[in-house]
């Protein structure tokens, strides 16, 4: 399994399209922060308009920490587009080159080499987001230093720089764990399909439709939402309440692995009945 | 050297795509040694065949056993001692052919070496393209990589299927003569499928021949192409004088239309001597005698 999931991953990463996402967070983010550093002051400053009545806030409130929160806030709707890039390409990408001919010729199980390539496709998804964490964290210190971070929700936490690290560590952990369940999701219309163009489509249009579900405030949706995996992808933001609902957060980790489990299952089952014509 | 051990047993071969059926009841048997030709028009079904024997493609009813094992419960240990192109080349473009034969090598269950693979690609005439990408080669260039692949984990038993497709006319040369190499020098089983008729005649001392999913003939490539009549055409610059003398011979059943300063027969192998000699004996400038001794004329008989 470790060769396998080995020679995967030299295909993924000898691949252009793998870095596409890599490029795209290394432009977006250092971009986001310049940004927040020349006038971050202002963003704050306006989100905090209605609290400055009745509150005063002293010290840097600007820092790296916040800067990134604010990435992450921003950027964990779209990073899905850039994972299934590639994990939505994993097994279509295969079909629609016609190499699928010489590698289920192999004397190697179907079983195995799904899930080498899904094992493969989590590991870039990590990359991807280690990426993402090394970049926003290190970079947004060094532009802005460390500080205390205010979050607002329906309260106002506010968290002591000494306080504010390990949330954030947890917060692309989990964050890992839902890009995992995309790339899933991905992996498994990547079985199904003989290019990889449908499955990167439907990945994104399932995503996007079961935000705006969870978004809709309606009686109907309101059944639904438990039920949308989309639903428990932000659960991150719960590191940034105190005191920290760790039930929920597992409840919510639970439900994307068990959904992951799921979609690998299908993925797996698909390709064992799939008869290669490409 | 072709022996009595069957390799490729093949037995009751059904396969149907939503009620359409694509092979219906195939029975073949590959010895070792075998150039085993497959032959049949487009669509008869030897790529689904083929597929089947890979594990490609499910079959809906029917039992195959390759070295003396059915094929769906043992598929990793047979693919392991089994190489095959399947229509096109397709490799990974974006890799060198040293690495495509790399990582397939590996899947192979193999210890694959740097060396090995040098030796494959050799065998191919690649060796000095080892290194370059595979998007930049040709159809040709691809097709031998293709074949370097299939070899790469010296496998006992090599199934081609239409390897010469979209090859130049050097190319199919080079292809039959590393096919000629691999079988004599190398004792390879080999299953050859085409729609080249002439490209397995040449190449093949056992074929059988596919038409709408069913065996048509199954048997040794000589004794096929012996049997039955040939088609003769004899060109000379007196064709109706020839007609005539022929009309009123013996050989008068044998003839068929004739066009220009061409005569048609078609006749047994024997009787091809008697022919000539009645025209060269009655004055006749025959300029040539040509039997068209081709599984073409065989195929077309047939089907």
């Amino acid at each position: 399994m470790l060769t396998l999931t080995g020679i995967e991953l030299f295909k993924i990463f000898s691949k252009r399209r793998t870095y596409i996402g890599f490029i795209a967070i290394g432009i977006l983010v250092p971009l986001i922060q310049v940004a927040l550093y020349i006038d971050g002051t202002t963003y704050i400053e306006f989100s905090l308009q209605n609290l400055k009545e009745a509150f005063e806030f002293q010290g840097e409130l600007l820092n790296g920490y916040l800067a990134c929160y604010i990435i992450l806030a921003t950027l964990y709707v779209h990073i899905p587009f850039l994972i299934t890039l590639v994990t939505g390409d994993s097994l279509a990408g295969e079909a629609a080159a016609g190499t699928f001919r010489i590698l289920l010729t192999r004397p190697v199980s179907r079983t195995k080499l799904v899930i080498a390539k899904y094992f493969a496709g989590l590991l870039y998804t990590s990359a991807l987001i280690l990426w993402m964490a090394l970049i926003s964290l290190l970079l947004g210190i060094a532009i802005m230093g460390t500080g205390d971070l205010i979050v607002i929700k329906n309260t106002v936490y506010i968290f002591s720089s000494d306080d504010v690290l390990w949330r954030l560590l947890a917060a692309f952990g989990y964050g890992l764990i839902a890009m995992w369940c995309v790339a899933s999701l991905s992996f498994m219309f990547s079985s199904f399909a003989d290019n990889s163009i449908g499955p990167i489509i439907l990945t994104m249009t399932v995503i996007i439709s079961f935000i705006i579900i969870s978004a809709i405030d309606l009686s109907l949706f309101r059944y639904v939402k438990p039920f949308l995996f989309t639903n428990y992808l932000g659960a991150w933001k719960l590191f940034f309440e105190t005191p920290v609902d760790y039930n929920k957060i597992a409840l919510s980790a639970g439900v994307l692995v068990v959904h992951s489990l799921l979609f690998l299952g299908i993925s797996v089952y698909s390709m064992n009945r799939k008869d290669i014509l490409t | 050297m072709q022996s009595s051990e069957p390799i490729i047993e093949v037995k009751g071969l059904y396969k149907s795509f939503n009620g359409l059926e694509a092979v219906r009841g195939i029975d073949l048997t590959v010895f070792r040694g075998d150039v085993f030709g497959f032959l049949g028009p487009n669509g008869a079904g030897k790529s689904t065949t083929i597929r089947m024997l890979l594990t490609l493609i499910r079959p809906t009813s029917g039992d195959i056993k390759i070295f003396g094992l059915p094929l769906s419960a043992n598929r990793e240990t047979i693919l392991r001692k089994t190489g095959a192109i399947v229509e096109k080349p397709d490799l990974y473009g974006y890799l060198s052919a040293f690495d495509n034969l790399k990582l397939l090598g590996k899947m192979s269950g193999m210890a694959i070496t740097s060396t090995r693979i040098m030796e494959v690609l050799e065998l191919v005439g690649l060796k000095d393209r080892a290194h370059d990408k595979i998007k930049t080669f040709s159809h040709g260039m691809k097709q031998r990589v293709g074949l370097a692949q299939a070899l790469v984990h010296d496998p006992e038993l090599i199934i081609l299927d239409e390897p010469t497709t979209g090859l130049d006319p050097q190319g199919m040369v080079e292809i039959r003569d590393l096919i000629f190499k691999l079988s004599r020098d190398y004792k390879k089983t080999i299953l050859l499928s085409s729609h080249i008729l002439n490209e397995v005649e040449l190449v093949a001392n056992r074929m059988v021949i596919i038409n709408k999913g069913k065996v048509v003939v199954e048997g040794e490539v000589n004794t096929l192409l012996n049997s039955g009549d040939l088609k003769v055409t004899i060109e000379t610059s007196q064709p109706e004088k020839a007609r005539q003398l022929l009309q009123a011979s013996e050989f008068n059943k044998f003839l068929k239309n004739d066009s220009g300063n061409t005569l048609h027969l078609q006749l047994k192998k024997e009787h091809i001597a008697g022919v000539n000699e009645l025209l060269v004996r009655n004055g006749i400038d025959v300029s040539s005698v040509v039997p068209v001794r081709s599984l073409e004329a065989y195929f077309l008989n047939l089907t």
